[in-house]
């Protein structure tokens, strides 16, 4: 499971149809913010690689999903080190692939609204 | 906020989806939200809406969590306000650093939603509860300060008393250390000592409560009258082991007679005459003697608003206690002293023989009057403006002889105070010409007569320029440029400088912003009067000019004197914490010239420090040459960046590099001038 249910389940009993608004949001800004995430890999900035990994390991985290909040923050701790390496690219990669993931559940989900 | 529905909240979380996701929550729960995307402009929002609850993200951009939780503390000292910081479960930094930058608590993320609104109500809560005992704290020793009402308890086994402070100060005890009874009843009258003693004695005769009351004659020899009730609590075979008590100061009731005769005549704080009772007193001894000589010698203390708002009401009203009874010793006995108003006082010299007699007197006065006051073990020494009037020939009426002494005293006063005149006939031509120039003040900053100059900083090493202070000039419609040195003063009398300080302010950022744009990132110096500074509002005043600017904060450099910094030391502390936190950067003005603790200094967020030009000037002689070298090793040692100003020739340039001080300042670099010679210097020069 990338998303776990309960949580999403929990935020809607807590906001009701507004939860709407928010997993759009998410859906609109996380794209974006994994651009950062990319093109500060690509010119070797790894401070922008921290902040915007760290960003998206939030957002992500509070709409509930479960395996992306990890690989975002592994990618943070390696960013704190100040180099950006060959791993970045592959770390990269896996949280694209887990975010497409993502996207499928949440989209899913918004089905039942 | 007695209801939960009522509390404002301020999110500070720069991630959208979380911002929005807290921000629903909450406003489902009924709260009212307030949104911000990073530390600025959550500092922003809370000084604008003074929220109940802050909920504050750790990672952001432009000011993060742990520096704007630091600003709010140091705005907000009365208020503990709840701060929630969201942090990362796995991120145990974060969270020592929470608590260290001032969080009242932190939620980790991800956001378990099911309890975090439990979370938040739970926070509130307990922060209304802890206002509320607060006030209610407050309130109590207000109204036992009110009601003179003091409460003790005394332990009969250990022969200990302890109490409350209203206590302590009734007995005219310290109330610190290890007091036993003896020393808690020492200034007891003796004479009522056997009154109490009876009482005591009646208690361990089995009387569970005793009634009683005395004198007590204080440190300054008054008498205070005072009740006594006490408890008796006896362990289970009959011994007093502890007495529960309060005092009560009945000392008005048994002037009650007199009191209101008393209080129309009498000002209360000091027990000296009043303005009512000094002008009578002085009509019947010009009724009565005819034409014997006399003098009215009018005084107040200098800058004693300043000293007031500095050290607070009670101290100011020790101080005038204090003076108060200086004034009653020092003068004759045929003699005559008056409190007319809040720090103005009057002695009335009777019987005068001749203007030698008269300067003597003065003489005496102004020596007692010269050496310190201790209030609460601090020594302070004041400085009195003076006017003089003499009988007959400055006048023939009481109230003639009053208002001319106050005219001479206006002029001592406009002159710098510290000083004594006599009255003369032309000085109320110059009271009018000041009234005018304070008249054509007011009126300057709409007219605007106020222009910033600027003079020029350069790097030590390249002699390319790095900065400039701003400093304020006035062109006088008709006297052409006048100094800072008179209208600054003046400024601050008519309680103008804050609005000119903070026009400077604004304005010198602008200016300085606008050649930032222009791609030439210089500092800027802003000197900061001691009214702007003690003023509650600074910190606010910088955040919103901070927000309209695009000039980065650390090129805002705040000048503040080595005295005024240590005037207030806590104060000061406080203040330049808050500034720092938004990033503003903070040097030490003329530094070398006046009193400071080098602990305190240390102890201050300081970038800089600027070596008063006087130093430089004396960098001829050996000696002025190793202060420099002390001063400014000094400042590497703290790792203070170091500026000298006055520089005027290369030689000055070449020592002054060698030591490693950074940035010059001078009339060779550059006088100050107006902004648009500013920039042509740095457009030649660059």
């Amino acid at each position: 499971m990338s998303v776990d249910e309960a949580n999403l389940h929990m935020l809607k009993e807590v906001i009701g149809d507004d939860l709407k608004e928010i997993i759009d949001a998410f859906l609109t800004t996380s794209p974006e913010i994994l651009g950062q995430v990319k093109l500060s890999i690509e010119i070797k900035d790894a401070a922008g690689v921290q902040l915007h990994s760290h960003t998206l390991k939030g957002s992500s985290a509070n709409i509930g999903a479960t395996k992306l909040p990890g690989l975002c923050a592994e990618l943070e701790t390696k960013a704190k080190e100040g180099v950006v390496t060959d791993d970045f690219n592959r770390m990269y990669q896996q949280i694209e692939t887990e975010m497409q993931n993502v996207f499928r559940h949440l989209k899913q989900f918004l089905q039942s609204f | 906020m007695s209801e939960a529905s009522l509390a404002t909240i301020l999110i500070v979380e720069d991630d959208q989806v979380t911002r929005m996701t807290l921000s629903k929550v909450l406003s489902r729960s009924g709260y009212r939200i307030i949104e911000t995307k990073n530390g600025r402009e959550g500092l922003s929002a809370y000084m604008e809406h003074h929220p109940d609850l802050v909920l504050m993200d750790v990672m952001m951009p432009r000011l993060d969590g742990f520096a704007a939780t630091r600003a709010i503390r140091e705005y907000e000292q009365e208020r503990a306000i709840p701060i929630l910081m969201l942090t990362s479960l796995d991120d145990i930094e974060s969270i020592d650093g929470a608590f260290d930058a001032g969080a009242t608590d932190f939620i980790t993320k991800p956001i378990n939603w099911g309890i975090f609104v439990q979370r938040v109500k739970y926070a509130l809560r307990t922060a209304t509860i802890e206002a509320k005992l607060r006030n209610q704290q407050a309130q109590l020793n207000f109204a036992q300060k009110l009601a003179k009402l003091g409460y003790w308890e005394w332990d009969a086994l250990q022969d200990r008393v302890t109490g409350s402070d209203s206590a302590f100060a009734l007995f005219d005890v310290p109330a610190k250390g290890k007091i036993t009874l003896e020393q808690f009843l020492g200034h007891v009258k003796p004479q009522d000592k056997s009154l109490i003693n009876q009482a005591l004695s009646d208690l361990t005769l089995g009387h569970s409560a005793i009634q009683v009351s005395f004198r007590i004659i204080s440190h300054d020899g008054s008498i205070r009258h005072v009740e006594f009730l006490g408890q008796g609590e006896f362990s289970a075979d009959g011994h007093l082991i502890r007495i529960n008590g309060s005092a009560q100061d009945i000392s008005r009731l048994h002037r009650a007679e007199t009191q209101i005769e008393y209080q129309n005549n009498h000002d209360s704080l000091t027990g000296l005459p009043n303005r009512h009772h000094a002008t009578r007193t002085l009509k019947c001894y010009l009724d009565e003697s005819g034409q014997k000589k006399c003098a009215v010698i009018l005084f107040d203390i200098d800058r004693f608003k300043h000293l007031n708002g500095h050290l607070g009401q009670e101290y100011g009203d020790q101080l005038l206690i204090s003076l108060a009874q200086r004034l009653k010793r020092i003068i004759r006995e045929e003699d005559y002293v008056a409190r007319l108003g809040n720090d103005e006082f009057c002695i009335l010299i009777s019987n005068l023989h001749s203007l030698n007699e008269l300067n003597h007197l003065i003489n005496r006065l102004e020596k007692n009057l010269n050496s310190p006051f201790v209030i609460d073990t601090q020594e302070v020494f004041l400085s009195f403006s003076t006017g003089i009037a003499s009988y007959p020939d400055d006048g023939q009426s009481a109230e003639e002889l009053l208002n001319n002494a106050n005219i001479a005293r206006a002029n001592a006063k406009n002159l710098g105070g510290n000083q004594y005149l006599f009255y003369q006939n032309h000085m109320n031509e110059s009271v009018k010409e000041s009234i005018q120039l304070e008249n054509d003040l007011r009126n300057a900053l709409k007219n605007r007569e106020i222009e910033v100059y600027y003079q020029p900083q350069v790097d030590a090493q390249t002699l390319k320029p790095c900065g400039s202070e701003a400093l304020v000039r006035w062109h006088h419609p008709k006297m052409g440029l006048i100094s800072p040195a008179v209208f600054v003063p003046l400024a601050e009398t008519i309680g103008l400088i804050n609005e000119i300080g903070d026009y400077v302010m604004r304005q010198a950022i602008m200016q300085t912003c606008e050649w930032y744009q222009q791609g030439y990132p210089l500092r800027v110096g802003i000197n900061l009067s001691s009214r702007q500074f003690t003023h509650n509002d600074l910190m606010r005043t910088m955040q919103s000019i901070l927000s309209e600017t695009k000039l980065p904060s650390h090129l805002i450099d705040l000048e503040i004197t080595e005295s005024l910094a240590m005037n207030d030391a806590n104060h000061t502390k406080h203040q330049l914490n808050g500034l720092k936190a938004m990033g503003v950067s903070i040097s030490i003005d003329d530094f070398g010239t006046g009193y400071s603790s080098l602990a305190y200094l240390q102890s201050f967020p300081i970038d800089t420090i600027k070596i008063d030009r006087s130093f430089v000037m004396n960098l001829d002689s050996n000696a002025g040459r190793a202060i420099a070298k002390a001063i400014i090793a000094m400042g590497h040692a703290l790792d203070l960046e170091v500026i000298a100003e006055g520089i005027e020739n290369d030689e000055q340039v070449t020592q002054l590099r060698s030591k490693g001080c950074h940035i010059f300042q001078g009339f060779k670099f550059g006088k100050p001038m107006p902004a648009d010679d500013f920039f042509k210097w740095l457009q030649s020069h660059h």
